[in-house]
This record gives C-alpha cells, structure tokens and sequence, in this order.
C-alpha cells in the first residue's frame, strides 16, 4: 500500500469527518441506538444501504477518473457519476452534506495529489459527493478501486463508532470490535470492486433506506446537533 | 409461471385511446371511466412466478392506472423467488399517473418489485408504491422494491430497498423500524417546493424535492390510512381522499 493512502484513512487526516455521525446522532435521538449491541445492528444496516452505495461509487470513480480510464470525456463521466449518486440520495440535506464532506475532503488533497481526474470532480457545480471525490482522490494516490472500497467503508464505520463513543459515553474497546466486524463486511465489498468499478454508473447499488433518508432530512432542521449529519 | 402484459395509450384529438393492449393470465386490463385498472384473473405472484408489465404513452396522452385489488405475495412451492417488472415509457407532453393497490409481503415469500419509468422530456407522472409488510399480526417475508424514474435519459430518484427479517438493519432507524406500511412517490411536474418532514412516533413522512419540478415522498408508518394521512398534510397532491359518511378516507385512486 501506498503510505499516501494511510494518510487517506487516518481519522485525523483534515476532511471534515469529525462533524460527521453517518446518521448515527439522529438514530440516538430516536432512541433507536443506546449501547454497542444496537450500535452495531445500525452499523450493519448502514453497510448494506448507503455504505454499499459509496463504495460502488467510489470503486466506480476511481476507474472512471483514474489514469487507466476508459473514457477521454472525464467531465461527461463525473457528470454522469454525480446523477446517478444524487438520484440514490434523495433528501436535499443530506446531498448538501454529502457535497460538502467532498469539499472538505478536497480541500486538502488536492495540496497533496493532483490528477485530470481530481481536477474535474472540482468543478461539480456546489462540490463533489464525498464518494466521488474519494474514489478520484484514491487513484490520483495511486490506489486501486478495491482500496478505494476499503477506505469508503472504513469511514463509515469510523463516522458511526467515533460519533457513538462522542454521544452515548460508549466503551471505545467494545466499538473498536464492532468496527473490526463490520470490516468483514468491507472485505467482502472488495470483491465487488472489479465488477463496481467498471459498471454503467446507471447499474451501480441503489439500495436505500426510508428512515435514513427522512431522519436525515429531519436532522439538518434541528438547531441543537453535534454533528451535521 | 412467467407471464407479460402491455399498454400502449395514445392522444387522438381530444381523447386518450388504448391503442393497444396484451395480456395473459394473471394479467388483465380493464377500463372503469377514466381509469385503467389491472385485474389479476389468476393467483399470482407465488414464488417462481416472473411477471413484466410495459406501460407506453405516446406524445401527449394521459393514463390513470391502477389496479382493482391489493397484491398477496405467497410463498412459491419451493422457494423460488418471485418478480414483478413494470416499465413505462412516457412521449413529451404525456402524464402517467400510477398508484396500484399495496403489494403485501407474505411470511415466507421471497419478491422483488422493479419499476423503471422513463420520462421524455417534457413529460410528467405521480408514481406512487405502496407495500405491507406482512397481513395482520404476521412478519413480512423478504421484499425488494426498486424505484427508479428518468427524464429526458437522466435519472431523477433511484431508490432500491430491502424488507423483512432477516435485512441488515431490520428494524432499526437505517430501515424503517417498526413499521407494517411503507410508501415511496415519485411526482414530476408541479413546483416541488421546499423539503418537509413530519415524525410522529412511530409515523415518519418525508417531501423530498430532487429538482425544480419533482419531489419523492418517503413514507413509513404503523397502518395505510395514518401513514397517508400524514403524507397528505406534507404534500397534498400525493394522495387523493374522498369523502364518506365515514369521515375522510384515503382513496388508492385518484378521483375525478
């Protein structure tokens, strides 16, 4: 691997992660998430919903926009990318965020790497979605659509258990277990890479879910919030 | 059993004309007034069954489809899945509005419901589905629905979602907790507005604009007329009542 990359996964790394609970703020709110058992079915859920999605699309990006793309028209790819992801994503806050966790995320990288690629995800009109700028930023760093995978994953999973540990006063030994499970799951999401990275942005993963979508919205209303989403 | 049907509605004049029309067993098409209902004329789907529907409106031309009864989802012999496909087309100027009865989930069935809408340009529709997870006081079997509509060969909402047990998330916030009724609508013409979300308990609906002139309502609740009721005074124009000596009742059908 790339030491770049560890820079890319490192919590630490300036992107803007830590305003970020990946919903989990709202979920504490609906008493829906109370201690690490719960904690974890969320987690799961995410993985499979819009974790499933930002890993398409970030495998997706990084060969779409990467220096072994198929297509000269990056612009027209990434256009294409930033339909498809937005349609997936229907509350209007929730994009607002995704957009401008792309920003943050771009705001340092591009100081550190630079690719056609990285330079059309700029230009997306009000910001790319964080998927996408990942997946873009990951092949101008020399990674593979299968890290870019791994590393979309892992920042969900470490969004939901840093935010957890922040909310509910959780044990961060017991969640740095859950988060060690819920990388099998990402392990397995990498086997998907090949099939995801070269698929029509039209045919990538969907699935979503309907609380997510409206507890998020409701989210960004709220006045009194840790987190942006 | 695999089984297609297909529906061509054109503008003559003043008129919109069914100008074509196939179907087989479990598949058939009737006229009521300004509506176009699907009838299923056979137990269907059971697990196995593959079923496709293709919907057509030419430039211009207006349909109100919807069906004459909900639709039971049941448990093939052996446990083969079931699907349901219904692809629309939809020329410029054209409106398709369409609302079937809720599909409801069976213990044990197996189902998923894909619904592809391809608007032209100029083109418009009120899409609404709506699934029960489970009959009465019995758990849902697995169900997967898949919304998606295009305009002019861009896509607007594309929303994919598992239910039933044994999902990742099963009852929980990422999915839809405890709810038995769940709605997705995509509408696409009038000004969509500003987003609204209203949470009640175990009752949550959002108005969800994607663009200038489409929306999607995401709605989840503990019953159909709560759930819709509740989606209404967030978006009126998603579901139509009628009055009865009953009080308000939401009406699957549009009237009128």
């Amino acid at each position: 691997m790339h030491a770049a990359l560890l820079m890319l996964v490192d919590g630490r790394f300036p992107a803007g992660g830590h305003a970020y609970s990946a919903g989990i703020e709202a979920a504490v709110s609906a008493r829906d998430v109370t201690n690490a058992r719960s904690l974890e079915r969320y987690l799961d859920g995410r993985l499979a919903v819009t974790g499933s999605v930002d890993a398409a699309f970030a495998a997706n990006a990084c060969h779409a926009l990467g220096p072994d793309s198929p297509t000269t028209d990056l612009a027209a790819a990434a256009d294409e990318l930033d339909a498809e992801y937005s349609a997936r994503m229907p509350s209007p806050y929730l994009r607002t965020t995704s957009r401008r966790l792309g920003r943050q995320l771009l705001r340092t990288s591009t100081r550190i790497w630079a690719s056609p690629g990285i330079d059309v995800v700029s230009a997306t009109p009000g910001g790319p979605h964080q998927a996408i700028a990942l997946g873009a930023i990951v092949a101008a760093a020399g990674g593979t659509p299968s890290d870019a995978v791994a590393l979309s994953c892992h920042h969900l999973a470490a969004a939901v258990t840093s935010a957890a540990i922040r909310l509910l006063g959780l044990d961060p030994i017991e969640l740095a277990v859950v988060q060690a499970r819920a990388g099998r799951q990402a392990d397995r999401y990498q086997a998907e890479a090949a099939t995801w990275s070269t698929a029509p942005a039209a045919d990538l993963p969907a699935w979503g879910g309907s609380l997510t979508e409206i507890l998020g919205e409701h989210h960004g209303a709220l006045d009194a919030r840790m987190f942006v989403a | 059993m695999r089984a297609s049907a297909s529906l061509v509605v054109e503008r003559h004049g003043d008129r919109d004309v069914v100008a074509e029309q196939r179907c087989a067993a479990p598949f058939s098409i009737r006229q009521s007034g300004k509506r176009i209902l699907l009838a299923a004329s056979a137990a269907a789907p059971v697990g196995g069954d593959e079923l496709e529907l293709a919907i057509r409106l030419g430039p211009h031309a207006r349909a109100d489809v919807g069906s004459v009864a909900a639709t039971l989802v049941y448990p093939g012999p052996s446990g083969e899945p079931s699907s349901m496909r219904t692809m629309c087309d939809v020329g410029d100027c054209g409106h398709l509005d369409m609302q079937l009865e809720p599909t409801i989930s069976v213990q044990g069935s197996d189902h998923s419901a894909v619904t592809r809408v391809r608007l032209a340009p100029t083109a418009t529709c009120r899409v609404v589905e709506e699934a029960v997870l489970g009959r009465a006081a019995e758990p849902a079997g697995h169900l997967a629905l898949s919304l998606r509509v295009e305009r002019g060969g861009r896509p607007l909402v594309h929303h994919d979602e598992r239910f039933g047990p044994g999902v990742p998330g099963a009852r929980s916030s990422v999915s839809v907790g405890a709810a038995r009724y769940v709605l997705t609508a995509v509408v696409v013409g009038p000004p969509a507005g500003e987003s609204a979300v209203h949470i009640d308990g175990p009752l949550a609906a959002a108005w969800l604009p994607v663009a200038n002139d489409a929306g999607t309502a995401i709605a989840v609740g503990p019953d159909r007329p709560s759930t819709l009721r509740a989606l209404a005074r967030l978006r009126p124009d998603i579901v139509r009542f009628t009055s009865g000596a009953a009080g308000e009742r939401p009406l699957a059908s549009p009237v009128g």
